[in-house]
């Protein structure tokens, strides 16, 4: 299959990026997006260009590494990550857009490479648990029932990919974080820092510079992980709870004279 | 920003203060003042359907000159004269600007979290949800047209008195502009309304995957409800369908003439 790729290049953060024409020649249709890149790297490496920067890590769908906007989707046309795409997806002698996830909270490093620190400061500021030290808990000392599990399980599984906020209008990471929220207040181990994890969390989204959420729905619509938007209603019922709740404050010292 | 600063500068707003400051939180302002317009379209609607009732439904009165008249001594002699409607007036208005300054704050952060580049597909978003940027400033320019029009009388193209809502109504409604415009502000009003209701209780996080499609539904049927109780009003003036007003010494005998609507 013979493909004509526009590929956004960008030398840095501060730099602007354009579009570059690059032609792949004889590449197999079994070949995922990622192997067609680097095939094309290699062709580029061999004639002395510099090859084009893309992230990937496990290449098995997993890892949520690879950040590729590709005709406009996140990630590619089937709802998978970028390396589960395959050519044989698309049109024999088809133009293909390739550009890196759009958000000012995700800077371009370069070409492909997308900056998503933004997403390990809102886990940073709330996406941890109390635990106790000590003896051994005895089992089953918190109970979790099926039903629990199975809303935590669903938002847990997400990868972190970012493909959510590129395929959000505004820019809003309410997908990403409501997962968050919503595997974590959900288990009895996440309950002591519930409120200020909603607060925190909230607040450090707002502060990277994403966007608010109009229930599009898009991002469940790009999502590798198929989440749904109900994590988004429990990001704003936890907030919502959250700021309204007094904060713990310490009381005043009782004196006797 | 240190963590230490951060944190003082997240814990000394008020909850109210902190939840007009966040993204999450304003949006759920909007929604709540949203509710509140949403409320009052449905009031202004059954409102609207007393013309339904015709030119001299209520003694030689037409039914909503009365239900005009209500609402202005609602309380009297309690209260002042108007003192009713302009609370009411007070509250809508405050809770309009909220909603409109609100969105026009999130509109502006989220062009601010999006640069431009090569257009993204848009996927699977309605139609109602797409416009919502649009329907919305055209149904505030509808809101203060409407205004000028009936309630200030200022637009006085057709001939408009103080207090003869039934005749100002009709004579407005002759006229084929004045009938196009108002269907078209009904229907930008149902597309605002066909994600906008749906859309809040999402924001206020009532939403749930049990009751999602009795919401999205109750969503559709409440503005199906309010897009044919609204248009119904200028459509049965324009067709003929309802009586010419009634006005001066005639009136007392064209009393108890009911007419085909209000049979």
């Amino acid at each position: 299959m013979n493909f004509q790729l526009e590929i956004w290049r960008q030398d840095s953060r501060d730099q602007p990026g354009r579009f570059e024409t690059k032609h792949v020649q004889d590449v197999d249709g079994e070949a995922s997006f990622l192997e067609m890149l680097d095939t094309l790297n290699e062709d580029l490496v061999g004639k002395g260009s510099r090859s084009v920067a893309f992230d990937s890590d496990c290449r098995e769908g997993i890892c949520g590494m690879c950040s590729l906007v590709i005709n406009g989707m996140p990630h590619g046309p089937n709802q998978v990550t970028t390396c589960q795409t395959y050519m044989r997806d698309f049109e024999d002698g088809s133009t293909i857009y390739v550009e890196p996830f759009r958000n000012n909270a995700f800077p371009v490093v370069r070409d492909l490479a997308v900056d998503r620190s933004a997403f390990d400061r809102i886990i940073e500021s709330g996406g941890y648990v109390s635990v106790t030290t000590g003896p051994q808990p005895d089992p089953n000392s918190q109970p979790v029932t099926p039903e629990v599990h199975q809303t935590v399980m669903d938002a847990a599984i997400c990868i972190g990919c970012g493909a959510c906020v590129a395929a959000c209008p505004n820019g809003a990471a309410m997908l990403f974080t409501g997962a968050k929220i919503t595997h974590l207040n959900n288990l009895p181990q996440g309950q002591p820092e519930r409120d200020e994890r909603a607060r925190n969390m909230v607040h450090q989204m707002d502060e990277e510079g994403f966007g608010g959420c109009t229930n599009f729905g898009e991002c469940s619509r790009v999502c590798p992980q198929e989440i749904g938007i109900d994590v988004i209603g429990m990001l704003n019922r936890e907030y919502r709870r959250a700021s309204r709740t007094k904060k713990p404050s310490h009381p005043k010292k009782m004196v006797a004279q | 920003m240190n963590v230490a600063t951060q944190e003082l500068r997240r814990r000394r707003r008020t909850w109210i203060g902190e939840t007009w400051d966040s993204n999450v939180g304003k949006k759920s302002i909007v929604a709540v003042t949203g509710l509140v317009l949403v409320g009052y379209v449905v009031l202004h609607m059954i409102g609207n359907l007393t013309a339904m009732l015709g030119a001299s439904g209520d003694e030689g009165h037409a039914q909503i000159d009365s239900y005009g008249h209500w609402l202005r001594e609602f309380g009297t002699p309690l209260l002042p004269y108007e003192f009713f409607l302009w609370v009411i007036r007070v509250f809508l208005l405050g809770s309009l600007v909220v909603h409109v300054v609100g969105v026009y704050q999130l509109t502006m952060r989220a062009r601010a979290a999006r640069p431009a580049g090569f257009p993204a597909k848009r996927i699977g978003r309605s139609w109602a949800a797409r416009t919502m940027r649009l329907s919305g400033p055209l149904l505030l320019a509808f809101i203060v047209f409407h205004i000028l029009h009936f309630t200030i009388l200022a637009v006085d193209v057709t001939p408009l008195a103080e207090g003869e809502i039934y005749s100002n109504v009709y004579g407005a409604f002759q006229k084929w502009y004045f009938v196009v415009l108002y269907l078209a502000a009904i229907a930008s009003l149902g597309y605002h309304l066909r994600h906008g209701v749906w859309s809040l209780f999402q924001t206020l996080g009532i939403d749930t995957p049990a009751r999602n499609a009795s919401l999205r539904h109750g969503a559709t049927a409440l503005t199906v409800v309010v897009v044919v109780g609204f248009a119904m009003v200028p459509i049965s003036f324009a067709t003929g369908a309802l009586p010419e007003p009634v006005t001066g010494p005639n009136a007392a005998t064209a009393a108890h003439t009911p007419t085909e609507v209000a049979k």
